[in-house]
């Protein structure tokens, strides 16, 4: 928040409660700028509330703000040209509006105000002096110039004074190419310096392997300092010194710990901050961007996939207001290297002595076609792993019910007593990601969302900032980034709050809006039934005291891995407890790495064959191995937490003799008899839509809405629940980077657990530039 | 070493069809001493060109080695056979074509195991006869034999480009993917 002589002030004095600390600066211009915007009143909230008027990058801010009616618009003038906007709206938002923008460094739309750049300075039409276009409000009649000779020359001279200090290194800078401050110096910059005297420099900081600073560059935007304590929800960057001498840190060196780090890279508007691994290998001019989505969570953020030559070379976010806004985790963004490792390139088969050796499809595909016909189609099983498409999960359902084997399961476990998997509604995220920020009461179960769904947590932490929301928790207390009211952890509170008996319920009951979201990580114990039961039942009640309308959903399953909601639409069962009740002659995994099933689960001479993209944990095993296609080199189908049907594209193509895994087993059932009715991926999609037709209808959420009879079928299931605690086993950050066959086999996640239990300077980084 | 002239031999040949055969030797004469006569004027040049005729003929063999000698070269020429290698590449001289023409080489049919009938090649000609057969010097080494050294080969290797013996660059870039090793058995 800006308070600035002209008069922007915004009654910071009376906030109610900070809830965070913050940080504050005074910088070159003698103004102070608090870092955080925290729970704002009246005047912070209209600033927040209009932020979403950013021509087509608008957002769909769900940040309430309080109705107001038409009458109350406020006309101004941008160049001349009339626009009404609401009151409390900023210049630089009115002039948006109109489709003229402001240059900018520190404003950042979905960030508090700073306004100490000073880049976004207009002359208002019979105003003594240019104001910050960011951070002051509009007055009625006012006429915004926004190319006048004044500013102009309040452009040309801020840059200039920007440019004394930083440093002329954009030939060797990785931000070359995207800088803000490179492009806006060529548009409203001089043509010639005055410049004689000597740079500042600054000493570079290490703040873990995924950030690399180059503080001599920073121009003090602040944005990553306000990302950090806003979003990211830590209190680990701020500013030391003023004036000349002011420098962004973290005061004492250590590692930046959020999982959401790596989006200071995007936030920051110079190449003070860029990516370690991304360092000095390539061009934004130079490499092709793929829009895609990330599988390695069940929010399946929008990713865009940077590759040349057939390597990935970064992964950045793209905007989806419903999923990810413009963020992603550093698992989505870094684990990328892990696409070059430990990859399966060419089929494999065990020969006479069990050792695996290369050989060509022709040999595999008979082998396999010669195992599935010479054992009985309930001989034969199959499990599917986390990062597996719908294509292919279909695919495989086909070929071994062809086969006449009804045994296809998923890793991740799902409670099928009461309504189980039948209803659609029973295992989605269905308030929706977004739906988050119209809650006021959030309970969560035996979940850590924050490592499980970094940016469902980000939302969480959103709204709890924005919009009041009372997070509480059962379970295992952890950080979460924001405060909650920890309930316990053991299964008692459980029963207590379905029963009515805790004093929680009621404040449960004053909800108007209550959300209950309990993690796949619970669902996974052995009273998984019993819990979710419970949690139905909590929902349910609360739903019923809130007297919300039909269209408000409260029960939630908040899931770890991408492929399971596609898989449980297309009739997977959960969990692989069939197969280890009744040991198959042939285990098919596909893309199964999470060790579900080990040797000891089956009988000797059971043949097994993996099929996917990473030697992992199931590759070892297997007698036959086929190798398939990544996340980022496929047309696939997945359906995040919520229901959402995104598909991935073909960013490079599978390395070596790897193929499409929907091909594989195409090819697979032509051999052995069984020819699936399709060739092409949209006879595949077609089969897709035959089957569960929400899949194939991209960017959409299917609703799902049968709570009461799920929750009368929960009834009928076993209420006894053990005594252990519940506990997700994501607890802190070094769980948070390893945790699929992709980030295991990536270096740079590998660097990471080690920075964040043995420091930032464990991990050695070679000292360059 | 064997020496012969070519013209020595001559047998009662009948040509089916001479011009044909003398257009081509006109065409080898022309381009061969500089002695291009568009119209032949005097008997003798008849008897001459006639000669030649013959000559050329007889000295690849007959008719057969005269068309084999066509379609393996692309020409045909007598000479004085100055030398064979150790190989069977046969190495002829005739001053009478312009300087550049006038050594030449009628390669070995099958050289290393190699057969090389029609797919001859340029680098067949072992290190001792190309100085000679370039002209570099004008002794040839049946005459000279060269200075033995340590880094001139027993065995003459013909060119492997193009062949599955061919040189491969070493890749100096690093490896884009790295692909899963299988533990070996006994480690699990």
């Amino acid at each position: 928040m800006l308070f600035t002589s002209s008069g922007a002030g915004c009654g910071h004095e009376g906030l109610p409660n900070h809830r965070a600390g913050y940080w504050i600066c005074r910088n070159t211009e003698g103004q102070i700028a608090s870092s955080v915007m925290l729970r704002l009143p009246a005047v912070g909230r209209a600033l927040a509330g209009a932020a979403h008027s950013k021509g087509n990058l608008a957002t769909s801010s769900n940040v309430r703000t309080s109705i107001r009616a038409s009458s109350n618009m406020v006309e101004v003038f941008v160049d001349g040209k009339p626009v009404m906007v609401e009151p409390g709206t900023t210049v630089l938002q009115a002039c948006e509006k109109v489709g003229v923008q402001i240059p900018r460094f520190c404003y950042h739309e979905r960030l508090s105000v700073a306004g100490n750049c000073r880049m976004c300075l207009v002359e208002i039409e019979r105003a003594p002096k240019p104001v910050a276009a960011c951070a002051m409000p509009v007055m009625k009649g006012w006429n915004i110039l926004t190319n006048s000779e004044k500013t102009r020359k309040a452009r040309e001279g801020v840059m200039e004074f920007l440019l004394a200090n930083h440093p002329l290194d954009c030939p060797i800078c990785d931000q070359g190419g995207e800088c803000d401050l490179q492009d806006q110096s060529m548009m409203f910059g001089s043509d010639r310096s005055r410049f004689t005297e000597g740079k500042r420099a600054v000493e570079d900081k290490n703040i873990g392997p995924l950030i690399k600073t180059i503080m001599t560059r920073c121009i003090q935007c602040t944005r990553c300092v306000r990302f950090a304590s806003e979003i990211a929800g830590v209190e680990d960057l701020g500013t030391t010194g003023r004036g000349n001498n002011m420098q962004i840190g973290t005061y004492v060196e250590k590692m930046f710990m959020s999982e959401l780090s790596g989006n200071v890279i995007d936030v920051c508007p110079v190449g003070a901050l860029t990516s370690k691994p991304y360092a000095f290998t390539a061009r934004p001019w130079e490499t092709r961007k793929t829009e895609s989505i990330d599988v390695l969570d069940a929010v399946c953020s929008n990713i865009v996939v940077s590759t040349r030559g057939g390597e990935v070379m970064r992964v950045l976010p793209r905007l989806n207001e419903d999923v990810n806004e413009e963020w992603i985790s550093d698992k989505t963004r870094f684990a990328y290297d892990g696409l070059k490792r430990q990859r399966l390139t060419q089929p494999m088969i065990k020969d006479a002595s069990g050792q695996l050796v290369p050989t060509s499809w022709e040999d595999v595909l008979t082998r396999v076609a010669g195992v599935l016909q010479g054992v009985q189609g309930s001989e034969i099983a199959a499990i599917a792993g986390g990062l597996v498409d719908a294509e292919s999960l279909v695919a495989l359902k086909d070929l071994l019910n062809k086969l006449d084997s009804e045994i296809l399961c998923t890793e991740e476990i799902f409670p099928m007593a009461g309504a189980g998997t039948d209803l659609r509604s029973n295992y989605l995220l269905n308030t929706r990601i977004a739906g988050i920020e119209e809650c006021d009461l959030l309970l969560l179960i035996g979940t850590n969302p924050r490592y499980e769904a970094p940016l469902f947590n980000a939302r969480i932490r959103k709204s709890w900032l924005h919009n009041e929301l009372q997070v509480s928790v059962v379970g295992h207390p952890v950080d979460l980034s924001y405060s909650y009211n920890h309930l316990g952890d053991s299964t008692q509170v459980l029963q207590e709050l379905a029963a009515g008996t805790h004093p929680y319920c009621k404040v449960l009951a004053q909800a108007k809006r209550p959300v209950v979201v309990v993690g796949s990580s619970c669902l996974q114990r052995v009273d998984g039934a019993a819990i979710l039961s419970a949690v139905s039942t909590i929902a349910q009640n609360a739903r019923a005291s809130s007297g919300v309308d039909e269209g408000w959903k409260v029960l939630n399953v908040l899931h770890r891995v991408a492929s399971q909601v596609a898989a449980l639409d297309l009739g997977y069962k959960p969990g692989v407890e069939a197969i280890r009740r009744n040991p198959p002659k042939v285990l098919f995994l596909l893309g199964a790495d999470a060790g579900c099933i080990t040797k000891a689960d089956l009988p000797k001479d059971t043949f097994i064959i993996y099929q996917g993209h990473h030697g992992d944990v199931g590759a070892p095993m297997a007698d036959v191995i086929l190798p398939g296609a990544a996340y980022t080199e496929r047309n696939g189908t997945y359906v995040n937490t919520e229901g959402r049907a995104q598909q991935t594209r073909v960013a490079v193509t599978p390395p070596g003799m790897a193929r499409d895994d929907w091909k594989i087993l195409r090819a697979i059932s032509e051999v052995a008899g069984v020819t699936l009715p399709y060739e092409t991926l949209d006879e595949v999609r077609n089969r897709l839509a035959e089957v569960a037709p929400n899949l194939v209808r991209y960017d959409d959420v299917e609703e799902a809405n049968y709570f009461k009879q799920a929750t009368e079928l929960a009834k009928a299931v076993n209420q006894s629940l053990l005594a252990e605690p519940l506990v997700p086993p994501q607890l802190s950050v070094k769980d948070f980077y390893m945790t699929d066959s992709i980030s295991r086999a990536s270096q740079t996640m590998a660097k990471c657990v080690k920075a964040v239990t043995e420091g930032a300077a464990a991990v050695e980084e070679p000292a360059i530039c | 070493m064997v020496s012969l002239t070519n013209q020595s031999t001559g047998d009662g040949l009948v040509l089916a069809n001479p011009s044909t055969v003398s257009s081509i030797l006109l065409a080898n004469q022309s381009a061969g001493g500089g002695v291009c006569r568009s119209s032949p004027s005097t008997m003798a040049e008849y008897v001459h060109l006639v000669r030649r005729a013959v000559g050329q003929i007889t000295g690849h063999g007959g008719v057969k080695g005269f068309f084999l000698q066509f379609f393996r070269a692309n020409d045909v020429k007598t000479g004085a056979l100055v030398g064979i290698d150790k190989y069977g590449n046969k190495y002829y001289e005739d001053k009478l074509y312009f300087f550049g023409r006038h050594r030449w080489v009628v390669y070995t049919t099958e050289m290393n195991g190699k057969r090389t009938l029609w797919d001859v090649d340029g680098s067949m000609v072992p290190a001792e006869w190309h100085r000679w057969l370039h002209c570099m010097t004008d002794d040839p080494p049946t005459t000279h034999p060269p200075e033995p050294k340590k880094f001139l080969a027993e065995i003459h290797q013909i060119n492997v480009s193009g062949t599955s013996d061919c040189y491969v660059p070493y890749s100096t870039t690093p490896k884009k993917i790295h692909e899963w090793v299988p533990p070996k058995v006994g480690q699990q």
